[in-house]
């Protein structure tokens, strides 16, 4: 299993970065969202389908794999699920994100931020609500940038990347990916966690359109 | 809270996951041999909680544990009380320390008796309360049992003084609250408890209070003079077992 000693990861990350690879990450969620290599996808290992959920979810004609776990138990049981589906397993890290960062090689980080801290904090912060536009009449944190979630990507070019961003959105879910998304772009981004129901039962500010 | 109960029947084992979906961390407390790491690791991961710690409430006597296989696939040393005498290294753990699981805390409470090295676990959800929610009694105090004093090749004396801080240990997790759920490692016909083992594998700190027959008994000379007539003989592979356990032998025929 590799993921120790000598395992070559600037190769590896050259390739990701050149398509030539596609990283699945097999860790949880919340692992993942905390810290990733830049360009992997989130697929937490799980016995029931995974590997027939990531090969309807990719195709499995997607040329060579890499699977990153957090242990070799894991690791094992995703390479040979995968397989199972038709993916071919080049390279397996069962070490988690350890190696790759001892490589000091980039990672992508975001940062979650509750409610409470963002309202403390709010000078520190630039809000974007992700939200649909019907949603923002329930109320949005004062001073937001309003940017539903399938514009973000065209806005992007907007944004800076010596600010500080805090995503929201209904509960925090959709917002996850988007924070993801501006990390993964070189972002300084958080999610707020339990997005606008957790800031309105809080009774926090808000204002209306 | 995640909270999922990994038993051998054949055995009457109880082993314990559980921890806090929120923040993905969790521990898995007497785990089996015969449920394997791979069981663990896996169901953690279907349940969303990646495994930190891997504790033993004391070294077992009657069956052989996963804790080392476990913490080694998980890059963890095991946890087990500051006293455990086993020969590997292992994370000490002392009374009144709080090992946090996200929003879900787990205290130590030394119990010694069965064992010296013997704890309970106390476990509180945080998010709902500050009170303690359950208790995992290892040996220490089971479903209408209590643990047995004498399956540490100790002499009489050395019987009679295990039992007198059973009594103790008893005393202990039964001022929890009496709405604590208990949770001990052994229910039905194990060899460690004695004539009184329920098969029921859970209960109440309350309940017990009330209707566990040695648990009951305030006085410790009669809980003492009880346990010893209730004294059956030790499990044929008790020291086999336990030198597995303890590291120091590696296998047993």
């Amino acid at each position: 299993m590799e993921g120790e000693g000598n395992f070559d990861y600037n190769a590896l990350w050259k390739r990701i970065n050149n398509g030539e690879v596609l990283l699945i990450d097999t860790r949880l969620a919340n692992e993942y969202t905390k810290k990733h290599i830049p360009g992997s996808v989130c697929a937490p290992y799980s016995r029931s389908g995974w590997g027939s959920a990531i090969a309807s979810y990719f195709g499995n004609d997607v040329g060579d794999v890499a699977i990153l776990a957090t242990n070799e138990t894991i690791a094992k049981a995703a390479q040979e699920e995968a397989g199972k589906n038709g993916f071919k397993v080049v390279t397996v890290i069962s070490d988690g994100m350890n190696g790759w960062e001892s490589s000091q090689l980039p990672t992508a980080e975001m940062k979650e931020i509750t409610p409470e801290d963002l309202y403390e904090k709010s000078d520190d912060y630039t809000v974007i609500d992700v939200r649909d536009p019907f949603e923002w009449s329930s109320g949005i944190i004062p001073g937001s940038l309003k940017i539903p979630m399938e514009e973000l990507p065209a806005k992007l070019q907007e944004l800076s990347k010596d600010k500080k961003y805090a995503l929201v959105c209904a509960s925090g879910s959709r917002s996850q990916s988007a924070a993801l998304y501006m990390a993964d772009n070189g972002f300084d981004a958080g999610n707020v966690i339990g997005g606008m129901s957790r800031w309105l039962s809080r009774s926090l500010p808000v204002e209306y359109e | 809270m995640i909270w999922k109960v990994m038993r051998d029947e054949n055995l009457g084992c109880n082993s314990y996951l559980l921890g806090d979906e929120v923040t993905g961390t969790g521990m898995v407390v007497d785990p089996l041999e015969s449920v394997g790491a791979t069981e663990y690791i896996m169901t953690a991961q279907d349940l969303g909680i990646t495994i930190n710690h891997v504790v033993e409430t004391h070294v077992h006597a009657d069956h052989r544990s996963g804790a080392r296989e476990l913490a080694k696939s998980l890059g963890l040393k095991v946890s087990f009380g500051a006293r455990a005498a086993v020969s590997y290294d292992f994370q000490p753990l002392s009374e009144g320390q709080k090992l946090s699981l996200g929003s879900v805390e787990v205290e130590v409470l030394e119990t010694p008796g069965h064992t010296p090295e013997s704890i309970s676990l106390v476990v509180r959800d945080t998010q709902r309360g500050d009170d303690p929610m359950l208790v995992m009694t290892g040996d220490s105090l089971f479903v209408g049992d209590v643990g047995r004093p004498d399956l540490q090749d100790a002499g009489d004396d050395e019987i009679i003084q295990a039992s007198r801080m059973q009594f103790e240990s008893v005393r202990k997790i039964l001022n929890l609250p009496d709405y604590t759920e208990l949770y001990p490692a052994h229910y039905g016909a194990s060899k460690c408890g004695g004539l009184f083992m329920s098969k029921k594998p859970s209960s109440t700190v309350g309940y017990e209070k009330k209707f566990n027959f040695l648990a009951k008994i305030s006085d410790v000379d009669e809980f003492v003079d009880r346990q010893m007539k209730l004294l059956k003989p030790p499990p044929e592979e008790a020291r086999e077992i336990r030198a597995v356990n303890t590291g120091t032998e590696m296998e047993v025929n």
